[in-house]
């Protein structure tokens, strides 16, 4: 066994807590093996179910897994030997790819003797993933694994993964508030950063420092905008020098062992916005209400119904926030690229049933929109359903933050 | 807004494309979508569009004739002003096929010859880049039409990099030395790998540098490989610093070995160091357009030989640019392939000659990037190539 390097890491009893829930679905599905693929794509989340499987991952190199319903967890790496052993010790067998994964997928799969079976492969496309509807083996992967197994049965296991890793575990909440913590570092960072006459992109590189010192991995996974009532985040800082009265607006997610929270909280540079200052109050009111009910059993589109309710009550008559209106928006956070996703465009009777169960962990954003449609306030947190309702991983005021005042 | 190439070297590009497609009986090109390995992967798509950054999938649609179209996954409308060389920028939300299929109809190129750029052979992911089920869709959608392979084509157009794209690499370049600046400032006993690692990235970040970056450091006592994610581990007197350092400019990444000894260097190491320095300077005295890899490999071995007990190992040198560039060579197989191939005028490679001593353990190198001009080659980086000693 090689040494461990000082990283944090899971439990062995945590690994064989899913290791027990996959398989126990596989065995119900009939399904000898899964392959999930190499894809280190959108920040390595395309690749989310092999690292939730052997605890390999960080950065953003590819890595494929072997997981037979009995029998050896087998990792496949480029670079493995020096790379992969440090860093975990749930997965003994991590095997040289020399970035021909697809060959030692199937080397593997020799070696299990499901030349008849039912492979499952995770992202094979015929299930829609959550931000990959046409999954995520590439072609030449696959071929192999179809030529070198031609009677076999190639199943999508999609679905299986996703069913496994919606409701987190202890270990994964408590790593997930973890991340949350270092966001609000970030926050506290960008607020003493963002000041008149800054780079966008200065503020931006402060609060990347931020996560990085206190932990995060790379890669992190931000949206930004800086200007005059923005509406709409981006992927990336401008060069733009920041004014007074502009607001900087974020998604923020620092990765800790490769689990991203969530947290967005609007920052503005040395005075509010008085719109933005009256629609907070209908925005805290709808998380609050929706964060109350956070409870298993209660299903999208009482969420949905709940947040429009919320905001017409909450609007007052008059002033810039008379007649806002509300919009739920909800997605899982974990180890990357999770469901349920929540949004305004959720309105399919399918989309609307689903139910929320305990630890469940979303960020929670819900909108507030002014009447004219030209203010859209959006705070949000990190939170995990319980049966008291949704608990909150941060800790930070719920309001608009201010630099420089 | 972002760093933005000529309208000059897109109509440079597209030309050049266009001739070889024409060559090669190739209608449209798709060029996938795929964010990994710190966005090198999406270099083709990039190329074609200026298109990217920060993890943004984008999918090309590029016909020999006719409107190039990209499809983001959702913020086409901000695309569209944020950059001049593609008009047509489309919402795709990564139903990849869908886009291509509707851009080929659109097209009527139904029947016609569709090559990929990652249906397989790229340097660093050989099974391609192309999902299986985007690849079966488009093959049920046209069944008339033929597919090919088309990533050659493109690694070896932009093998050779414009002089507009060597001065992004040049700005590459430059904010690596200020990250390793910021190395030798912070990089002190007690003092945490992870610290050291958050200074360089703010180095870099700070002077305009873009994410994702490939950039691997560790620090220990006889350290030789370097990490993918930083640890812990508090520095000690006595440690290397050892790590691969690249830093993005409007997607460009040159990259720097730049190894580093926190207090009095081990004298075997040092030498290690030493030895690779030569080797560095012998190829890059003997680059220019017409050699070919194979000379410049056995300049390698021959300095490595005749410096005592050591050997070589691979790499000895990768092109760098957009993301996933050729050649590189970084195994037996690739020597076999490109020792015959000749230097030209444009390619940059990081030269990184790694040396191990014949006995024992351990690994050295240093290295920088490089490029061929008309006359030899040139470093795009300023830094002593030396090992870096810390004072403690």
């Amino acid at each position: 066994m090689a040494e461990l390097y000082p990283y944090p890491r899971f439990s062995i009893a945590e690994r064989d807590r899913r290791w027990r829930a996959v398989r126990e679905l596989m065995s119900a599905q009939n399904l000898d093996v899964i392959v999930t693929p190499q894809n280190s794509g959108h920040s390595a989340d395309y690749q989310a179910n092999t690292r939730y499987l052997t605890h390999c991952g960080g950065g953003e190199p590819d890595i494929a897994a072997v997981f037979p319903l009995e029998g050896q967890v087998t990792a496949i790496a480029t670079s493995a030997a020096p790379r992969w052993p440090t860093v975990q010790d749930w997965v003994s067998d991590v095997r040289e790819a020399r970035r021909n994964y697809g060959r030692a997928i199937v080397e593997r799969l020799k070696e299990l003797n499901v030349e008849r079976g039912r492979i499952g492969i995770t992202g094979l496309g015929e299930v829609e993933g959550t931000r990959t509807p046409e999954g995520t083996i590439f072609y030449g992967t696959w071929k192999q694994i179809r030529e070198a197994f031609p009677h076999a049965e190639l199943v999508d296991a999609t679905a299986i993964l996703d069913e496994v890793r919606y409701v987190k575990g202890q270990e994964e909440i408590d790593v997930l508030a973890k991340s949350m913590e270092i966001n609000e570092l970030a926050i506290q960072a960008e607020i003493e950063a963002a000041k008149a006459g800054v780079k966008d992109w200065e503020v931006w590189a402060a609060v990347h420092y931020a996560m990085t010192r206190n932990g995060s991995e790379l890669p992190i996974h931000c949206f930004w905008v800086s200007g005059k009532n923005p509406k709409r985040t981006l992927t990336r800082p401008s060069m733009r020098l920041l004014e007074r009265g502009d607001a900087v607006i974020n998604e923020l997610e620092a990765s800790w062992i490769g689990y991203r929270a969530q947290a967005v909280q609007p920052v503005f540079v040395e005075v509010i916005d008085p719109v933005q200052a009256e629609l907070i109050k209908v925005q805290r009111e709808i998380f609050n209400r929706v964060v109350e009910r956070l409870k298993p059993g209660i299903t999208v589109g009482e969420l949905a119904e709940l947040t429009k309710k919320t905001a017409e009550s909450a609007a007052p008559r008059s002033g810039p926030a008379a007649r806002a209106r509300g919009e739920l928006n909800m997605h899982g956070r974990g180890q990357g690229d999770d469901g349920p996703i929540i949004t305004p465009h959720a309105k399919s009777p399918r989309q609307l049933a689903v139910e929320m169960r305990a630890n469940m962990v979303f960020i929670c954003k819900p909108a507030a929109i002014s009447a004219d449609g030209d203010h859209i306030c959006q705070w949000g947190d990190t939170v995990v359903v319980t049966q008291n309702g949704g608990r909150r991983l941060g800790k930070r005021a719920h309001e608009l933050a201010v630099s420089g005042g | 807004m972002i760093p933005q190439l000529s309208i000059e070297e897109r109509d440079r590009r597209y030309k050049i494309v266009r001739a070889e497609m024409a060559k090669r009986g190739i209608d449209v090109l798709l060029l996938p979508a795929n964010t990994g390995r710190w966005e090198q992967l999406q270099g083709d798509s990039r190329y074609l569009t200026s298109i990217g950054g920060f993890a943004t999938e984008m999918f090309t649609v590029f016909p020999r004739e006719g409107d190039v179209t990209a499809y983001v996954f959702n913020r086409a409308g901000w695309w569209k002003q944020a950059q001049k060389w593609v008009t047509d920028v489309r919402d795709g939300r990564n139903r990849w096929s869908q886009n291509a299929i509707e851009r080929i109809k659109e097209l009527s190129l139904d029947k016609g010859t569709i090559g990929i750029s990652g249906l397989a052979g790229l340097v660093r992911a050989p099974e391609g880049i192309i999902p299986y089920s985007s690849v079966k869709a488009i093959q049920e959608a046209f069944p008339q039409a033929k597919l090919v392979n088309a990533t050659e084509m493109m690694q070896e157009i932009r093998a050779i990099k414009s002089a507009e794209e060597v001065s992004f690499l040049e700005r590459s370049a430059a904010i690596i030395e200020q990250a390793i600046d910021a190395m030798k400032q912070t990089a002190k006993p007690g003092v945490s790998e992870k610290e050291v690692y958050a200074t360089m990235l703010h180095a870099m970040l700070s002077n305009g540098g873009e994410l994702p970056t490939l950039f691997f450091f560790s620090a220990g006592p006889n350290l030789f490989n370097s990490s993918f994610v930083p640890t812990d581990y508090v520095i000690q007197n006595g440690d290397n610093l050892v790590g691969e350092i690249e830093a993005k400019y409007g997607g460009y990444a040159a990259q720097a070995v730049s190894p580093a000894v926190v207090g009095k260097p081990n004298p075997a190491y040092q030498a290690m160091v030493e030895v690779s320095r030569a080797c560095f300077e012998a190829i890059l005295a003997a680059m220019k357009p017409g050699v070919t890899f194979g000379t410049l490999f056995d300049i390698y071995t021959r300095t490595v030989e005749s410096a005592g007990p050591y050997s070589w190992n691979h790499p000895m040198m990768h092109a760098r640019g957009l993301g996933d560039d050729g050649p590189a060579l970084m195994g037996d197989k690739d020597i076999e392939r490109f020792s015959k191939i000749e230097l030209q005028t444009g390619m940059t490679f990081i030269l990184k000659p790694q040396v191990r001593p014949t006995q024992g353990k351990g690994r050295a190198s240093i290295g920088d990037t490089v490029t061929v001009t008309d006359t030899g080659a040139r470093r795009l980086g300023k830094r002593d190539m030396k090992l870096l000693v810390i004072d403690v």
